[in-house]
């Protein structure tokens, strides 16, 4: 790897490395994923550091000749892993979503009932909600 | 028996106040409530004018079957011993209610199906859509071991035990009918069907498209094998 692109490599992961820690200072990001993201900006600026020691994990332990393949092979399984908790996620958060709109729906036609029932002896003319006549 | 009729809303502005008229015509002794899945339209304003009880969703929630957790949680929190659902763009008919209510009443069954496919008689959808609801009655009938004609039918009647199941226990999105069969009948509901009439609806257009035409088969079996997966972990709970 030339010099270069390990110093773009570096500046970028300095950068992004930078930016998630202005989101944890601004609460913008919860802790998991603040630790997710740090490890990932570290894992940036590794590459452009520890450059041999991918070299030896592609070459000798895993049996790969170009350093850079683990690095894809890396990046592609860490975003595909976490689309993956992602969409778990926004699919748990869709369910609450879904129980809080019925739960305040619920709970608004109660209200309405109560204040229809406390306005009734004031207004004769409301009209009831149409009950049934249980058999 | 405190029975509910249950009837489903989004932007059925043209066809909410006869779908009502008409329940209020055959009313056989039930209570009614409007689930309005987040119309734009006067849906809410034309039922809370007729001086209906309405649950409205700030939000839409999707298909009809965004709106089964609010009548379930309604029909739960007012201890409600037979739950109906019906349609509010008034495919379904008032007169056919005692039928669908009755299998429950009677304590015969806990899930009750209003079958068009039955009797053969009124709007029987067009043919891709029986295609697609013959296949998933075929399977959902292979699981439950009984013949199931209509699996998406919309005019549905539910006893205190699936009620409970669905307002107290399952607090998860229900995505699919096949799916809410399936639930209900692991939960140890008897699931029986009925012969009723439809017809077309009179205004409008349904809100399902071509979108939801393709990828019902598919998100289907993916409802019908969850339920599967869930299987034992509901009959754990309901002993």
């Amino acid at each position: 790897m030339g010099l270069k692109i390990k110093l773009i490599a570096f500046a970028l992961g300095l950068v992004f490395f930078c930016v998630v820690l202005r989101n944890v200072k601004r609460n913008t990001f919860r802790p998991s994923y603040a630790v997710l993201w740090l490890g990932m900006s570290l894992f940036l600026l590794s590459i452009a550091v520890l450059e041999p020691l991918y070299k030896w994990i592609a070459t000798s332990v895993i049996g790969i000749l170009d350093a850079r393949h683990i690095i894809y092979i890396a990046l592609i399984s860490f975003l595909l892993v976490y689309v993956f908790f992602l969409t778990s996620m926004v699919t748990r958060l869709s369910n609450q979503v879904l129980q809080l709109i019925s739960a305040v729906a619920v709970l608004e036609a109660k209200l309405a009932d109560q204040t229809n029932s406390q306005r009734k002896p004031a207004n004769a003319t409301t009209v009831d909600p149409p009950k049934g006549t249980s058999p | 028996m405190k029975t509910l009729v249950s009837v489903i809303a989004y932007n059925e502005e043209p066809n909410i106040r006869a779908t009502i008229e008409d329940l209020r015509t055959h009313n056989c002794g039930f209570d009614l409530v409007v689930i309005d899945n987040g119309s734009h339209d006067a849906t809410t304003t034309i039922c809370r004018d007729l001086g209906v009880r309405v649950v409205s969703h700030c939000i839409n929630t999707g298909g009809s079957m965004g709106t089964v957790t609010s009548y379930f949680n309604f029909a739960y929190d007012h201890g409600y011993d037979c739950l109906c659902q019906f349609d509010g763009d008034g495919q379904h008919l008032a007169t056919e209610l005692p039928a669908i209510i009755a299998p429950v009443q009677r304590g015969e069954a806990d899930y009750v199906i209003g079958s068009r496919f039955l009797a053969k008689e009124g709007f029987q959808s067009t043919a891709l859509r029986r295609i697609g609801i013959s296949s998933f009655s075929w399977i959902v009938s292979n699981i439950v071991g009984q013949k199931v004609t209509d699996v998406t039918s919309g005019f549905r009647a539910y006893s205190r035990k699936v009620i409970e199941f669905f307002g107290a226990y399952y607090r998860y999105e229900v995505h699919d009918t096949s799916q809410l069969l399936l639930l209900s009948y692991f939960s140890g509901a008897r699931i029986t069907e009925v012969p009723i009439r439809m017809r077309q609806r009179a205004h409008g257009k349904s809100e399902y498209g071509l979108r939801d035409a393709l990828t019902f088969p598919l998100k289907g079996i993916v409802s019908i094998t969850g339920a599967l997966l869930q299987r034992q972990q509901i009959q754990v709970k309901r002993r």
